[in-house]
């Protein structure tokens, strides 16, 4: 009983945290920029027209008022038949609903990669510039944070290996984490160089806007990376104590601290008064 | 400290990129000592080839103006300042001046002069 409280309780935080709260803040943060940087001062910004980026907003408020909708059905019916938290894989259910839950998120990466592209092609500029300066991780990446993720991540490594008496072959599970999360790390380390060294996307940004963008995502991707490993010890404790009732409320908890780590992190980081919109006016046409 | 290259001068990017950054050392913006951008994070973030930041950070480490010192990086030659203000390409073109000047004196004919000079930059051994 306590366990299906529990869980319910912490779905509940779950679809109101990612259908509603932070597609909330997105959507006003969107706005406000759209109505303070508009389009018609702003052309830069903008390479399509404006009844598309109105679009943009509607559809993305809509899609999370319907998954809200929709992940509330999924728990009225999931009471209705008494859902049974001890079930093979009722982990996985919370995992789906949360992936389900992302999906505007990722349309809109989507279409901002898309924007960017965009406005890549229609810069017409001859100039280019850069910083003379080297960017290096802890440039960007607070040190404290870095070796805390570093310390967290071998010590579920050990626990996990310790939990199952150092019995780490092959066909072992204890194997198959380790696999995952030393590559779901190790794409973490690539998003990092990416983001640190590659050609950067906004043809109009910054080198200081680019350190503040770089910082943000990859503070939030240590943040992950510490959620994961901490994961990893918890399920592997309810695992060891026979806990599996508590799974799935594991699993919503662990969804809802990603999102929080991610979502918030960005939000916080890359606020709109921190970044710097005039390079996005028109120039001035020489006479 | 910023760089700012136009693609469309007709000065060579690598000039560009050697100019600017002997000027910013002549104008004390950097430093002897101070950490340059790796040729690729230069590159990407001016949209260049890498072989262009490549050759002008080459020039710069033959006149001494920045050293490289293997995988810790690029930086300012101590004696930057001092070497940004020697002006090989002056030096060259006085030396081809009076090497000329000479050789018409003589009474050698302007064609015979290129012949010869084109005959001597193709030695390989040179």
């Amino acid at each position: 009983m306590t366990e299906s409280i529990i869980f319910y309780a912490l779905l509940t935080s779950q679809l109101v945290l990612m259908s509603f709260y932070f597609p909330r803040r997105i959507h006003q943060r969107m706005q406000t920029a759209f109505y303070t940087y508009t389009p018609d001062q702003y052309p830069r910004l903008y390479p399509k027209p404006a009844s598309y980026y109105e679009r943009l907003h509607q559809n993305y408020r809509l899609a999370n008022q319907l998954l809200l909708i929709l992940g509330c059905s999924v728990m009225m019916a999931m009471l209705a038949i008494d859902f049974d938290l001890s079930a093979k894989h009722a982990q996985m259910v919370p995992w789906a609903i949360f992936m389900i839950q992302m999906m505007p998120q990722l349309a809109l990466e989507l279409a901002e990669f898309k924007q960017l592209k965009l406005m890549r092609q229609s810069d017409q500029r001859t100039t280019r510039k850069a910083e003379l300066s080297p960017r290096r991780l802890f440039d960007i990446v607070p040190r404290p944070l870095f070796t805390v993720t570093i310390i967290i991540l071998t010590v579920s490594f050990v626990l996990d290996a310790f939990m199952n008496d150092f019995n780490i072959g092959f066909d072992t599970s204890t194997f198959y984490r380790w696999l995952i999360l030393g590559l779901g790390n190790m794409g973490f380390a690539l998003g990092a160089w990416w983001l640190i060294y590659a050609r950067k996307k906004n043809p109009y940004q910054s080198g200081t806007e680019r350190k503040l963008q770089a910082r943000a995502n990859i503070s939030s991707m240590l943040y992950v990376s510490i959620g994961m490993s901490l994961f990893v010890v918890i399920s592997e404790t309810i695992d060891t104590y026979e806990l599996v009732r508590l799974s799935p409320a594991a699993m919503s908890l662990y969804c809802q601290l990603i999102a929080m780590a991610s979502l918030s992190t960005m939000l916080n980081t890359l606020r709109l008064d921190r970044l710097d919109f005039e390079v996005y006016r028109e120039e001035p046409q020489s006479a | 400290m910023e760089l700012q290259i136009d693609i469309e001068a007709p000065t060579p990017v690598f000039t560009q990129l050697i100019e600017q950054i002997k000027q910013a050392v002549m104008k004390n913006r950097i430093h002897p000592g101070d950490p340059l951008p790796s040729i690729r994070q230069l590159a990407n973030d001016l949209a260049l080839n890498n072989k262009t930041v490549a050759k002008a950070y080459r020039l710069l480490e033959r006149d001494s103006v920045i050293q490289t010192k293997g995988y810790r990086g690029t930086f300012i030659h101590p004696d930057a300042k001092t070497n940004c203000a020697v002006d090989l390409n002056g030096w060259v073109i006085g030396n081809l001046t009076d090497t000329i000047k000479s050789f018409r004196d003589r009474g050698v004919t302007d064609s015979e002069i290129r012949i010869a000079f084109s005959n001597v930059m193709n030695q390989r051994e040179l």
